[in-house]
């Protein structure tokens, strides 16, 4: 019964090759919001790995990598080399067998191990390339698209003065934490309203400090001139007691240059639309 | 007799005294030191700073580790090092929610289960969490089984309670919402029950504590400590006490950690210490991060604390203190360290107690990072043995966080060895490891380099974390 699955299994293999289907029936922009390491192997062996000390099943296999598609600068030399795969349950290959593996993160040893979520037939590898770009281009988009529509405010405008707003850290209604955000308070004065309603006079709270959690967010600097996108006392970054009510733009993509400007603008009409 | 009194000096006080103030000679022991970035990853430029350790003391063979390390291909979820030979190899597991990296984590087996544990701060959501994950090197996230709003610092210790055979688990945390009174440790006297998760604020003055909060427990009696910085003042200038709290009955009775000190409210280790936020060299050191505490496996009213003093680089102090009683009362200082931080302490099955610590010095004009760990078979009633680890330059090439080394290392003794870890400048120099150094990623040790996976030179240098074990004769 086994043996008669293992060749059931193998055919369906073969068989989405043949109509080069992606396994899991997701479309490649969900395949690749979830696969960091996506190469064409040749499959060497299954139930096997490249290191003895990783775990081995039915699931695991050793591939050789004889194209990347997607991968950090640092990996381009896994290039001919083995990695060990966790194979998608019911999807099991065999020995010489060519495909396009979408993975995730999973092992770093000596050598890599990766678990696959998805697989393409090898005849699909020639356009990827191209659709990787493509769709690496809308998964931008769409984060872009999820900051402005968080936004309440946006707006372009020039930093005019920033001075510390933190109050010091560690008093007897503020607790002190190495994660405290230092806040900064950033004086704009706007040339142009994108989105929302024109305040007064715009302060802007930022984290001066490079702790772990606070080193990505956007510091500002004077004499700069910025695209904003504000949220008003926001709930999605550092600790609840830490927060301060205010505008803020927390996340790398809520300052951008001013060459954006039209392209958010068209955002927003789309939105709208 | 009279008369005989010199001889008797000579032949019995006088030795004793050149004993005790003679350095301690080290018997056989040996020495593994191990960067552990492992080789695929050796182009990696990260600043793999705060360290921590855990090894299964079921089978010292299999360890976990972390640092401030990312995932290498970003899937929005972090690593933690794995060695499942002692280690001698190291690999990286994502297996930590919440992001690419936390932005805090510490490590600890169950004594006997081989349960890992972890405390996080998840870098999504700035939540606390408590994780647990059975099996080293298999895929897939640890297990989420309490999570804390406005917490920070989790430190975590974990044992069995062989009783019940149940894992029970104390993570020491600064609880934001609670200031003052600040001092938590968040514990389940049976680890797998998420609904077991309770907070015990520690502290029961109406006090603002630092935010370090540390935990030591002693297996088969149920004797949990905690220790932590009590402040005269809510705000800089800061006066301080370092308190230790102690319960007989694994943190679980009516009113827990009230077991010394006048109405239960713990005991002052040193009083009236000043601390601050400096600069040691390029290191940023927190304010009151610099705190350890260790009790004797073989006595649970032997322990020992460490912390870090002072409000500048030039002030700055580590002091090591005993207690024979239960903390009821402290021994003077045992060491007394200038310019030294991240101290870190264990008792093996021996007695030998080792203390680990960073200290800055000066070579040439520059500053220099010494990593020693001091043994101790003397309760520190006499020098210690000293080894250095490692001397490398003070510097944060590649750190963009002004903490290069982080707010903690760790030690821990299973049986009688003692393992810890560290975070150091990588450039491979085997002068800068006295008791030697294994590099698992790509160098060069004749033209200090490091090299990238295809072999290539040219990786910037930066922080990693090395691996040490002390193998007792």
């Amino acid at each position: 019964m086994r043996a008669a699955l293992s060749i059931w299994v193998g055919h369906l293999f073969s068989f989405s090759l043949l109509f080069s289907a992606i396994a899991g029936a997701e479309d490649l922009d969900s395949l690749l919001s979830k696969s960091q390491l996506v190469f064409t192997g040749t499959v060497q062996r299954v139930g096997a790995a490249t290191e003895p000390r990783f775990p081995v099943d039915e699931r695991t296999a050793v591939v050789q990598v004889n194209k990347l598609h997607r991968a950090p600068a640092e990996f381009q030399a896994l290039e001919g080399q083995q990695v060990t795969v966790e194979l998608l349950p019911g999807l099991l290959p065999k020995r010489g067998d060519v495909a396009v593996f979408f993975t995730h993160s999973w092992l770093f040893g000596k050598s890599v191990a990766v678990v696959e979520v998805g697989r393409l037939g090898a005849g699909e590898a020639e356009s990827l390339p191209a659709r990787i770009r493509e769709a690496d281009a809308r998964a931008l988009e769409a984060q872009l698209r999820q900051r402005v529509a968080r936004a309440q405010l946006i707006v372009l405008g020039t930093v005019t003065e920033t001075r510390s707003a933190s109050g010091g850290s560690g008093t007897a209604t503020r607790p002190l934490t190495e994660h405290d955000p230092d806040w900064w308070e950033a004086t704009i004065r706007i040339a142009s309203v994108v989105k929302g309603n024109r305040p007064p006079d715009l302060r802007v709270l930022f984290p001066m400090s490079t702790d772990v959690l606070w080193l990505k967010s956007p510091k500002l600097h004077s004499g700069t001139t910025v695209l904003l996108l504000l949220q008003n006392d926001q709930q999605e970054r550092g600790m609840p007691v830490l927060r301060r009510p205010g505008w803020t733009a927390l996340d790398v993509l809520d300052v951008l240059v001013p060459d954006q400007l039209e392209h958010i603008r068209t955002l927003i009409g789309a939105a709208s639309r | 007799m009279i008369s005989r009194l010199p001889k008797v000096l000579t032949l019995i006080v006088m030795p004793l005294i050149i004993y005790l103030l003679s350095p301690q000679v080290a018997p056989a022991q040996t020495f593994q030191v191990v960067n552990m970035i492992p080789n695929s990853l050796s182009g990696e430029t990260n600043c793999d700073a705060e360290p921590n350790l855990a090894v299964n003391p079921a089978n010292p063979q299999q360890i976990a580790a972390s640092a401030f390390t990312p995932d290498p291909l970003s899937s929005n979820s972090g690593p933690i090092f794995v060695s499942t030979n002692g280690g001698t190899t190291w690999t990286l597991n994502v297996v930590l929610p919440g992001g690419d990296q936390t932005d805090d984590v510490t490590l600890r087996f169950a004594e006997t289960s081989g349960i890992l544990y972890a405390g996080i701060l998840r870098h999504d959501n700035s939540k606390v969490s408590v994780l647990s994950k059975a099996g080293l090197l298999t895929s897939g996230l640890m297990n989420e089984l309490a999570s804390l709003a406005n917490a920070d610092q989790p430190y975590i210790q974990a044992t069995t309670f062989s009783g019940l055979g149940v894992d029970r688990v104390y993570m020491g945390y600064n609880d934001l919402a609670a200031h003052p009174k600040n001092a938590t440790v968040e514990q389940s006297l049976d680890a797998a029950q998420p609904s077991a998760y309770v907070p015990e604020h520690i502290e029961a003055r109406t006090s603002c504590d630092g935010p370090s909060i540390r935990t030591a427990v002693h297996s088969p009696s149920g004797t949990v400590y905690a220790t932590f910085f009590r402040w005269n003042t809510c705000k800089p200038p800061i006066s301080a006490d370092v308190i230790v709290v102690r319960d007989d009955a694994w943190g679980g009775g009516l009113n827990p950690y009230s077991a010394i000190g006048v109405n239960g409210v713990g005991v002052a280790v040193a009083s009236g210490i000043s601390i601050a936020s400096m600069l040691l060299g390029s290191q940023r050191v927190v304010v009151g991060s610099s705190l350890t505490i260790a009790v004797d496996p073989r006595d649970p009213q032997t322990l020992y604390v460490a912390w870090a003093d002072g409000t500048t680089a030039a002030t700055s102090t580590l002091h090591l203190r005993r207690s024979s009683d239960g903390g009821a009362t402290w021994s003077g200082d045992l060491r007394s360290l200038a310019a030294a931080t991240n101290p870190a302490l264990a008792v093996n099955n021996q007695g030998w107690v080792g203390f680990l610590y960073q200290k800055l010095t000066s070579a040439n004009g520059k500053n220099v990072w010494e990593t020693h760990l001091e043994l101790s078979d003397s309760r520190f009633a006499k020098q210690p043995a000293d080894a250095k680890l490692a001397i490398v330059s003070d510097t944060n090439d590649s750190c963009a966080d002004s903490n290069p080394l982080g707010d903690y290392d760790h030690l821990m003794a299973v049986g009688k060895d003692f393992y810890g870890i560290f975070s150091a400048y990588n450039l491979p120099d085997l002068t800068a490891f006295p008791m030697s150094v294994v590099y698992q990623r790509n160098v060069d040790w004749n033209h200090p380099a490091l090299k990238d996976l295809a072999g290539h030179p040219g990786v910037p240098f930066s922080i990693d974390p090395f691996f040490f074990v002390v193998k007792m004769p």
